[in-house]
């Protein structure tokens, strides 16, 4: 079912339901007046795990990127032991094309600091640690000035609100530095913890040693936005929103923020239902593809995901369409769209010069195989490439990743990603700006079709 | 009913066992099945970032073998033509990224060699990167960058081995690179050279600047033996070729330091072969120089002037000191001379003038005067109270322990008035006035029994004197306490209270409490938080005093002491002396003799009139140097055994060349009691020989080659001691002593040896909770002599740096600095680096100041490192009443600008 209401931005005007004109910064009094905190107010005299159950039955899936179930994330805690147990709210929106976080830390972020304290009482973690990109100076404020005001009026800090129920919750904001990797929620604790935003090895998972060796959950700030509507009105009116998996994956239900970019003629976040087709997207919410050019494709959400094809503008915006499109996923559900004049060498070229810029340096084949890529990339844009150097592309990205197990967090797998569908989605570009390799044809023909061969399973994978 | 079959899994078609929490390739390397990795090492915590360790499981897709667990049912497959192929891409990239001719495909190479051989990698590799320039800026230690792979097991080694950080990755991405502090020197840096990154670098890019070059000369001889600096007793693999000390690295399975090894165990050998070595004997000449003799010489000019001396002025005018770096066998031999041949207890060991206090406390508490616990502890114990000791100075490998156990969570109490590197570590640093240990102590003791924090039933069961300590502590406030020791009662209340809800704990301790006039006391009112927390006789808990020097815990065990015999006999005791006139010949006196102190004070007074000193500078190390030197000069005949021509041996009569430890066969006993062979690595320079061989030759000239010194090898020596003291030491003997060696007691050969002394009940029966009353320090500061100066050791020196400084150490540290705070630097006019004079009321020494908030105002500390120095002209005669144990810590002086006081 379509959305009805704005859910998330109800009080961000926002099209069809606003005008983005009208925005601006909803603070403690405001938000109370339009009926904020009521929802937390009432979720503290629930049962803890009646919430958890709640959130669990909306079927709510992380809105970070990987799409994971919230609930049940929830559920690997451990049972409290009296010490210290973590939130950290993943605020690192650094991928390219990603923007819409920004849009709630902007205007309402007292909507995300009560999902957080709902969180905390329903998870009975006591401290939150509110990790904003490096580059977020602006919303950084912003946020840390409704953090002061919630402390002010008792919803931190263990007074106010949380005084009759024993239950205090601290917040704190640590700005991130400016690198991509901290985003991934195991660099992000070690950056949390003052030290080199490197993922960790996995398991032991963050809930059960996270921060500082503490059960610790880490959600996306959307996701903790998504908490407080879904508590206050439940998860049947939640899946009332979305769509029911078409091949058998649990669903995609509830409203979610799209932040379209490119060339489309009203860029911008959007609070559409899950599901909706890309082409619906582009022509309802952003106002269409500039004036006279066709789709020639988009980045499905967020660069890591890989891109969806000419004959893809129909694909809905749903966790399948990783599944259903051959790209990896959903992601962050904020496609940038590319019309027909666009050179895709040239994305790709720059995409890979993203992931070699962002990549850690932890695992071999990321530290050394991005700055192949993108040397390749650069040489097949000026026109110095041959096949065989399209061959060694396409192996080098495909051997890179968790998939095929060469490196421990999936930034690999993003730029394996990104590289392999566009190179195969877009065959002939690449194969017009090569010459012929004098080691024999080994490329040619076979990938022309490489759309379906590009349902990578990694190279070395299973 | 039979138990379940244990759960298995299949690797490359093995089936093996599965054990909760191990690791795919932890599994298969017990198995014999080798995963290549460039980023593991066994020690450490899984790195994850190499991917080479990659292996393939059915059902899931490729996982790394060193962090990915290994669990029932899993079918894993560690080679293959696709994993093959992933290895030989990784070991590519890594390849490229490294400058043309840096590292080559090598059979016989590196780590990172060997793989790009075994997996086929072209030598000839297109790559730009320019070669960059070999850091040789540190004298053991040099980083050659364009090797390096930054595969961090450097870093990880560093942090989780040594505790020291120095390492970092800068830049990310390809632009990643390995740090090691501000500048590319590593100089510079905070490196300890403990060398642990030297052992795991996979590349060889780290290396050691004390081998030789590769090409050079490889090893010709290795064995395993005993590090010969401090008292952990480090065990080292030695290569040797060509008579010459190649190189040492720690003994990786070794009980005491699991492969570890310090600055100076590591690389501080070359004194050995320093040209200055005495390789001949030296007789006294008529114009009071040396002239080189031969042994048979010397030996019979020693042996006829010790029985003229003794036959003329009686055998009390007769003594010796054994020396701590010497083996136990010939500190054995020396002291049964000097006490069966000659007839004297006149034997004493530089354990006087170190931990003296500590065993005479121990031993009153407990009733043995020795660690009650093992370094193997201090993995174990959730509380550490670290007093008046700088381990991750004088005692690195230990040190370095402490730290881990403080990173992993354990509780730490620093102690100490200087903010040591330990106190940044700690849960809480009491910084106490030199001179103030048994009031801090008994502060803490105080808060413990008031608030109940003691281990009651332990109390009760194993302990007397509960009811007069409580009595005595009602009696003393907590804030009239703390004017005495100058630290807030909160503090002291904070650390009881940690100490009391953590314990029981390891009570660790070093010279600050035994070098005072106060050291039996201090130790005594420490020893009442070990019992009052219930800690002696358990596992993970007990005392364990950091002993200063490699067998100065063998020398007392040998009888060293003027006051007790072998294995800490009594003198007096009629069964002992009918069982040593068996086996000596002749039994001891039943009296006491002379300690240090004491022998010369007898020697100025003209009591003592010959004295054999072995492998002991005292000139330099004893305090009061202006009397020691006296002392000295007055004597009719002083034996020194050295490996040179030090300040004392300049004023004997014969010195007898002696051999390094790398030069012979024997044992020591570290701080732990643990008794390890010492074997020969290379012959000693030219006539040097053992010490124990000429103590032996010397005894059969004097006693007409009686029968009872016929030992021909040191394990006879020993097989005599299990004899003598069997108490101790009757199931030692070197068939048994293995590898790690044997902890005493260990009083018959079933014996496995004794980690937790006490752990059935105290040798005295209860131990005893001790009243003790502070008495001020004797050399009180006053307006003429108002700061308080502490001495002490550095990392990079080993005492008075008869050795340490004959290395490349000496490019580390090469002058004791004097460290003062800056407010009194600013009040002295004293800039850093100024020369400062440092005058007693017992001498004078000149230094240049360091400043440094590590002291606390009103306090300074000066290393005696260095002979130009002579910082122990300033220490004073004062000692402990009971020990004899000098002074060192607390010494009133003035300090002024030495330029302007030469004018």
């Amino acid at each position: 079912m379509p959305v009805t209401e704005p859910v998330l931005t109800r009080r961000i005007p926002t099209a069809p339901w606003g005008d983005p004109r009208d925005r601006r910064i909803i603070g403690y009094d405001e938000y109370v007046r339009t009926g904020g905190y009521e929802t937390l107010r009432r979720a503290l005299t629930m049962d803890p795990s009646s919430l958890v159950q709640t959130v669990k039955e909306s079927e709510l899936r992380g809105r970070g990127g990987a799409g994971f179930p919230c609930g049940l994330k929830w559920t690997f805690l451990p049972p409290p032991d009296g010490n210290r147990r973590y939130l950290a709210i993943n605020c690192d929106e650094a991928e390219p094309g990603t923007f819409k976080d920004r849009l709630l830390c902007d205007y309402d972020p007292h909507l995300v600091l009560e999902g957080i304290a709902i969180t905390c009482w329903a998870c009975r973690l006591d401290t939150a640690y509110f990790f904003i990109r490096g580059e977020y100076h602006h919303q950084a404020k912003i946020v840390e000035r409704a953090i002061r005001e919630a402390y002010e009026k008792g919803v931190f800090g263990g007074r106010g609100l949380m005084q009759a129920c024993d239950f205090k919750v601290d917040c704190h904001m640590h700005r991130g530095a400016g690198a991509y990797i901290c985003g991934e929620e195991t660099g992000l604790l070690e950056a949390v913890e003052g030290r080199r935003g490197w993922p960790r090895l996995k398991p032991p998972f963050p809930a059960v040693k996270g921060l500082f060796g503490r059960p610790t959950i880490v959600n996306n700030v959307e996701t903790l936005a998504a908490v407080v509507p879904i508590v206050d009105r439940g998860a049947a009116w939640w899946k009332s929103m979305g769509t029911a998996s078409s091949i058998g994956a649990p669903g995609s239900y509830g409203p979610k923020l799209m932040g379209v970019s490119g060339h489309v003629n009203r860029p911008g976040v959007y609070e559409c239902d899950l599901g909706i087709p890309l082409r619906k997207l582009v022509d309802e919410f952003a106002g269409g593809m500039r004036a006279g050019r066709r789709f020639k494709g988009a980045i499905a959400g967020g660069v890591s995901m890989g891109i969806l094809g000419p004959d893809q503008f129909d694909a809905e915006m749903d966790f399948d369409i990783g599944r259903r499109y051959d790209v990896m996923g959903l992601g962050t559900a904020c496609p940038t769209i590319f019309d027909d004049q666009t050179d895709m060498v040239a994305v790709a070229r720059n995409i890979s010069r993203f992931f070699s810029n962002e990549s850690c340096g932890q695992c071999t084949p990321c530290r050394e195989g991005a700055q192949w890529m993108y040397r390749l990339l650069c040489r097949i844009e000026e026109g110095d490439a041959t096949t065989k150097d399209l061959d060694l592309l396409n192996e080098l990205a495909g051997s890179m990743g968790i998939i095929p197990g060469t490196t421990i967090c999936g930034l690999a797998d993003g730029h394996n990603w990104a590289v392999r569908t566009i190179l195969n989605k877009y065959w002939a570009e690449f194969a017009g700006r090569v010459k012929p390799s004098y080691h024999g044809l080994t490329v040619s023909a076979g990938r022309a079709d490489g759309v379906s061969s590009a349902r990578i399973v990694g190279a070395t994978g299973a | 009913m039979s138990d379940p079959p244990p759960p298995t899994a299949t690797i490359d078609g093995r089936v093996v066992p599965v054990r909760a929490g191990a690791t795919i390739l932890s599994v298969a390397a017990q198995h014999g099945i080798d995963i290549p990795t460039l980023c593991h090492a066994d020690a450490l915590a899984p790195e994850g970032g190499c991917r080479l360790c990659l292996v393939e499981i059915d059902g899931q897709r490729p996982q790394a073998a060193c962090h990915t667990p290994i669990a029932p049912g899993m079918i894993v497959r560690t080679t293959g033509d696709r994993l093959r192929h992933t290895r030989r891409s990784l070991l590519s990239l890594m390849r490229a990224a490294l400058p043309a001719d840096a590292v080559r495909p090598d059979p016989a190479g590196t780590r990172f060699e060997r793989l790009l051989a075994a997996y086929d990698v072209p030598a000839e590799v297109a790559s730009s990167a320019p070669r960059p320039a070999m850091d040789e800026s540190h004298p053991y230690m040099r980083f050659d960058r364009s090797k390096c792979i930054t595969c961090r097991l450097c870093l990880n080694a560093c942090e989780q081995v040594q505790g020291q950080f120095v390492y970092g990755i800068e830049g990310r991405g390809g632009a990643a690179r390995l740090i090691y502090g501000p500048t590319d020197r590593f100089a510079d840096s905070a490196c300890v050279a403990c060398g642990a990154c030297v052992d795991v670098c996979p590349t060889g890019a780290i290396t050691d600047r004390d081998r030789v070059p590769s090409g050079g000369a490889r090893s010709d001889r290795a064995v395993d033996s005993v590090c010969g600096y401090c008292g952990v007793g480090c065990r080292g693999h030695v290569e040797s070729a060509d008579g010459i000390v190649l190189r040492v690295t720690g003994v990786r399975d070794a009980a005491v330091n699991r492969g570890h090894l310090c600055v100076k165990g590591r690389y501080a050998h070359a004194f050995h072969h320093s040209a200055d070595r005495l390789t001949t004997p030296l007789l006294r000449d008529r114009g009071g120089g040396f002239r080189p003799a031969t042994w048979s010489e010397a030996i019979a000019f020693a042996a006829r002037r010790l029985l003229e001396i003794r036959d003329r002025d009686g055998a009390d005018a007769l003594g010796t000191m054994t020396s701590s770096r010497s083996t136990n066998e010939a500190a054995y031999l020396l002291q049964r001379l000097f006490r069966s041949v000659i007839g004297t207890n006149n034997t004493d060991c530089c354990a006087r003038v170190c931990h003296s206090s500590t065993a005479v406390a121990l031993g009153l508490v407990t009733g043995t005067g020795a660690a009650t616990a093992s370094y193997a502890d201090l993995e174990e114990a959730g509380l550490l109270v670290v007093a008046g000791a700088n381990p991750t100075e004088a005692h690195p490998v230990v040190g370095a322990r402490i730290r881990q156990a403080a990173l992993r969570g354990a509780a730490l109490i620093v102690i100490d008035p200087r903010r040591i590197e330990l106190a940044a570590y700690a849960d809480v640093h009491l910084p106490a006035w030199p001179g103030s240990n048994v009031v801090l102590f008994n502060a803490l003791a105080k808060v413990l029994i008031e608030e109940g924090l003691c281990a009651e039933s332990y109390v009760a069961g194993r302990c007397e004197g509960f009811d007069e300590l409580r009595a005595f502590l009602r009696r003393q406030s907590l804030d009239g306490m703390a004017t005495v020791t100058r630290v807030p009662p909160d503090l002291v209340r904070k650390a009881a209270r940690i100490i009391g809800s953590r314990g029981p704990g390891l009570f660790i301790s070093g010279l600050g409490l035994s070098e005072q006039t106060q050291g039996v006391a201090g130790v005594m009112a420490y020893c009442n938080l070990g019992l009052l927390t219930g800690s002696l006789g358990r596992r993970g808990a007990g005392m364990l005093p950091l002993r200063g020097q490699n067998n100065v815990q063998g020398n007392a065990d040998m009888g060293a002491q003027p006051y007790a015999l072998t294995g800490y006999l009594k003198p007096d005791d009629p069964q002992v002396q009918a069982r040593l006139r068996a086996a000596w010949g002749a039994a001891p006196p039943a009296e006491p003799g002379m300690t240090i102190p004491e022998m010369y004070d007898a020697a100025v007074a003209g009591r003592l009139r010959a004295l054999w000193i072995q492998g002991e500078d005292v000139a330099q190390s004893d305090p009061n140097t202006t009397h020691v030197l006296r002392a000295l000069e007055s004597l009719d005949l002083l034996i020194v055994q050295e490996l040179f021509l030090t300040e004392t041996a300049r004023r004997a009569h014969v010195v007898f060349p002696a051999a390094s430890v790398f030069e012979q066969d024997g044992t020591f006993t570290n701080g732990e009691r643990r008794i390890q062979r010492v074997r020969a690595a290379v012959p000693p320079p030219g006539e040097a020989r053992p010490d124990w061989e000429v103590i032996r030759d010397v005894a059969r000239a004097m006693s007409g080659r009686d029968g009872r010194w016929a030992f021909t090898r040191p394990s006879e020596v020993m097989d005599e001691l299990a004899q003598v003291a069997p108490h101790l030491f009757g199931g030692v003997s070197y068939a048994r002593l293995g590898a790690d060696g044997l902890q005493w007691p260990c009083p018959d050969a079933d014996h496995p040896g004794t980690r937790t002394v006490h752990a059935d009940g105290f040798v005295r029966g209860r131990a005893l909770l001790m009243c003790v009353e502070y008495a001020p320090p004797q050399d009180a500061t006053d307006g003429s002599h108002p700061y308080v100066l502490i001495t002490g050791r550095v990392l990079d020196h080993y005492n008075v740096g008869t050795m340490t400084r004959r290395t490349p150490s000496a490019a580390l540290v090469g002058q004791d600095d004097l460290e003062l705070h800056p407010e009194d630097a600013a009040r002295l006019r004293i800039h850093d680096g100024a020369r400062v004079r440092i005058t007693s009321r017992w001498g004078q020494a000149v230094a240049p100041a360091r400043l440094s908030r590590r002291m606390i105002p009103g306090t300074v500390f000066l290393s005696f490192h260095f002979p130009q120095t002579q910082t122990n002209r300033v220490v004073g005669p004062y000692t402990d009443p009971t020990s004899r144990c000098p002074d060192y810590k607390v010494v009133a002086v003035a300090l002024s600008p030495a330029e302007e006081a030469a004018t």
